[in-house]
């Protein structure tokens, strides 16, 4: 047979199984929308995890050769290049569900505080959307995914009446509450999409604090078990594994005709044709493929008259310090792992009445690590050795807090991911160069971050480990990384519109991270989330009406 | 509930791993969970160094329990420390040359007081030799003293009589609810649930 085959056409082809990807192929599906989503990687097998391999059986099992699911992208396989003195760790998940098979599960809604700030204090381009155009999107996957969660909302942390019960804060968590008090600061209970109780016919935590280790049970919102096994169960969805997407084709007309993708086993390159494309690869490499679809109607890149795209990019800025509460040191050991990392949140306080601040934007705090751990690294920091070490290390076990502010970064025209034409990966596709790096702003807001962290744990009368005082995390580090691909009103200013929809392109949708106009302090996946149904939403209706 | 349980730790201990795969995918549910079953068939492993020599391995055994002695509870030695360590640094050319370097320059010191070797010396000695690298951090004789020091805790804290038996760690364990803090007098005066922002 030497008849070529014809390339398949779909309705919409989703590139990502993501939080991003994952939402947007269920909300379509349930709604009678044809879907093919192609995923760079394979489904992660959760009976293999490693979830209950305590850390000496793991040291055994290391020895023997035996390692844990490798979650994340390899940077021999895909390299990404960045200047000597602008490092950038990007860390990639590819494979069903992403990033969210191993995400730290903070479910922060944004506030008008957050909505607000290009608008208010004019750096950047205002967001197009208000909290009121979100909040119903937001109470539905809260309902949807389960979040747990107290009814202590801030201004700047909204809530919702449809919250799991929150998980009971432990000791350290406690004190850093009391002592933030003290300083006129209020520390939250922590909002987390951990089922901490069973929900939507997913099996509820059962407090081993393992998470970061896969979860052997699904307790916690992952877009493969939450997301496409559902829209698989509708008979319209279907997923090609071990596509890594190249390139959106375009018609004659400039829009969206398909993708080029390679085969990641086989290395030969495919095609499929699709009405309506949407992105939901993850911020950068969503844009590293929307730059490389160059065409004579898109020369730099799709949808990118505004030259926006790969511009702006920004993650968010972190430090940690670690202290030891006095009321602790050398008390009980409990078992300290509730649904793992934190249980308690401050929210940004900075933009209040009586606050001064000679920055942009703010920051939020989190507090993972506080109590007895499945490891004792802080003994590091201590000095000495023998018995009065051992004995050190023994006592200060159950006191340990943890505080690790994060802070907005502002979007930068030179913060920026860029494709060469003569960088080739393997699949013959150009490479990235991620250039990022942070400005006087950003050291600004550390100052009062550090300044903020150093006062609770003082008041807290706690040891403090030493630390260097205005050391930032490697940009990257907090693997958030928004807007270089930003939403805006404005065609010549923002690649997509409030819908995120591609401005240039109608029938192509980006519905990540890339998409957010700005980085704001908080974890971006609830926002991912509530973002890519309401866009979903809109583009069923759309195409109902016929206009797409 | 109970007899599931049971039924599945039989299987468990019979069956690899990959054969008890298939059995947790269906059973999600958290009341069913069965850590047990993920342990694996233990082959015993290689009792001498696989990388370093005896007398390299002795040293570092030595050093390992001058950092985390035997007290009541198990030292680094107790904990197969040394046999972590000689694992850890097979795989890492730039452990290999500062331990060579490290342990060349102990002996070196030894000889200065007229000792074979650093094993050889009495563990007052060791230790007056350990204080002075702690005590000047800056060095790169101090830099190996940092690395072993690390390495050690490392090893210790994630074997099971470094962090069970000695800190005493609870956690990576079924329970069907988490009761946190249940000490008032370490919570906030008013209930935080209670404040809002302005």
């Amino acid at each position: 047979m030497t008849a070529k085959k014809a390339v398949p056409m779909h309705d919409v082809v989703i590139i990502g199984s993501g939080a991003a990807g994952g939402m947007a192929a269920w909300n379509l599906t349930r709604q009678g929308v044809n879907v093919l989503v192609l995923d760079a990687g394979e489904r992660f097998d959760r009976a293999k995890f490693w979830s209950h391999v305590k850390p000496w059986q793991a040291n055994a099992r290391h020895e023997r050769g035996q390692y844990a699911p490798e979650f994340h992208l390899s940077t021999t396989e895909q390299p990404y290049r960045t200047p000597a003195d602008k490092p950038f760790d990007l860390v990639r998940v590819w494979g069903r569900g992403g990033k969210t098979n191993i995400w730290g599960r903070v479910s922060l809604r944004y506030s008008d505080v957050d909505f607000e700030g290009p608008a208010r204090d004019g750096w950047g381009v205002p967001w197009p959307i208000r909290y009121k155009d979100i909040v119903p999107y937001y109470d539905k996957v809260d309902q949807f995914i389960g979040v747990c969660g107290g009814l202590d909302d801030q201004d700047s942390l909204p809530g919702s009446k449809y919250m799991l019960p929150p998980p009971a804060p432990r000791c350290g968590e406690r004190l850093l509450q009391k002592a933030a008090k003290q300083i006129g600061v209020s520390i939250v209970s922590g909002r987390r999409a951990v089922l901490t109780k069973p929900h939507n016919g997913h099996a509820a935590c059962h407090y081993c604090g393992a998470c970061g280790s896969g979860c052997d049970v699904g307790a916690f919102f992952n877009s493969s078990d939450y997301l496409i096994d559902p829209a698989m169960q509708t008979g319209r969805l279907q997923v090609i594994d071990n596509a890594v997407v190249s390139r959106v084709m375009v018609d004659d007309k400039g829009l969206a005709s398909g993708v080029q993708y390679c085969d990641r086993k086989t290395k030969t390159e495919r095609r499929v044709k699709a009405r309506i494309v949407i992105m939901g690869a993850s911020c950068v490499d969503s844009t590293r493929i929307l730059l490389n679809s160059k065409s004579s109607a898109h020369p730099n890149g799709i949808g990118n008259s505004s030259d926006a795209i790969g511009r702006y990019l920004c993650e968010q800025i972190r430090f940690h310090i670690y202290g030891f509460m006095p009321e602790l040191l050398g008390g009980p050991v409990y078992d300290d792992s509730g649904i793992g990392g934190e249980h308690i949140y401050m929210p940004r306080f900075n933009h209040r009445d009586g606050r001064k601040r000679d920055y942009l934007r703010g920051f939020g705090m989190q507090f993972w690590g506080c109590g007895a751990q499945g490891g004792a690294s802080y003994a590091k920091a201590l000095p000495g050795f023998g018995v009065d070490f051992k004995k050190a290390v023994k006592q200060r076990y159950p006191a340990l807090v943890a505080l690790h502010p994060y802070g907005e970064t502002l979007g930068r025209a030179e913060n920026r991911i860029t494709v060469d034409d003569k960088d080739l990966d393997m699949y013959g596709v150009p490479r990235m160069k991620i250039e990022y790096q942070i400005g006087d702003n950003e050291h600004s807001m550390a100052k009062e971050m550090y300044d903020t962290a150093e006062q609770i744990l003082r008041a807290a009368k706690a040891e403090i480990l030493p630390y260097e005082r205005g050391s930032l995390d490697k940009p990257g580090s907090a693997i958030h990384e928004h807007g270089s691909c930003r939403m805006g009103d404005d065609p010549k200013k923002s690649p997509l519109n409030a819908f995120n929809q591609m401005h240039d392109v109608k029938n192509l949708f980006v519905v990540d991270g890339s998409a957010f106009t700005t980085a704001s302090d908080k974890n971006p996946t609830l926002t991912i989330l509530a973002l890519a149904w309401r866009a979903t939403d809109y583009l069923a209706d759309q195409m109902k009406k016929g206009n797409v | 509930m109970h007899s599931r349980r049971t039924a599945l730790i039989k299987i468990a201990s019979a069956a690899t791993s990959a054969a008890i795969a298939p059995l947790l995918a269906d059973t999600p549910d958290s009341e069913h969970h069965l850590h047990e079953a993920m342990e694996q068939a233990a082959t015993p492993l290689a009792a001498g160094p696989a990388y370093f020599n005896q007398a390299d391995f002795e040293t570092i055994s030595k050093l390992a329990d001058l950092i985390i002695p035997r007290t009541d509870t198990p030292g680094a030695t107790d904990a197969g420390v040394p046999h972590w360590i000689d694992f850890h640094v097979s795989s890492k050319p730039e452990l290999q040359e500062k331990f060579k370097q490290g342990l060349a320059y102990l002996d070196e010191q030894a000889h200065t007081v007229n000792g074979p070797s650093f094993r050889a010396l009495a563990a007052e000695q060791q230790t007056a030799l350990l204080q002075a690298l702690n005590a000047d951090p800056d060095t790169a004789q101090s830099g190996f003293f940092r690395t072993i020091k690390d390495l050690t805790i490392d090893g210790y804290y994630s074997s099971e009589q470094g962090l069970v038996q000695e800190l005493e760690f609870k956690g990576n364990t079924f329970r069907a609810s988490f009761p946190g803090c249940t000490h008032p007098e370490h919570w906030p005066s008013a209930a935080v649930s209670r404040e809002s922002g302005k």
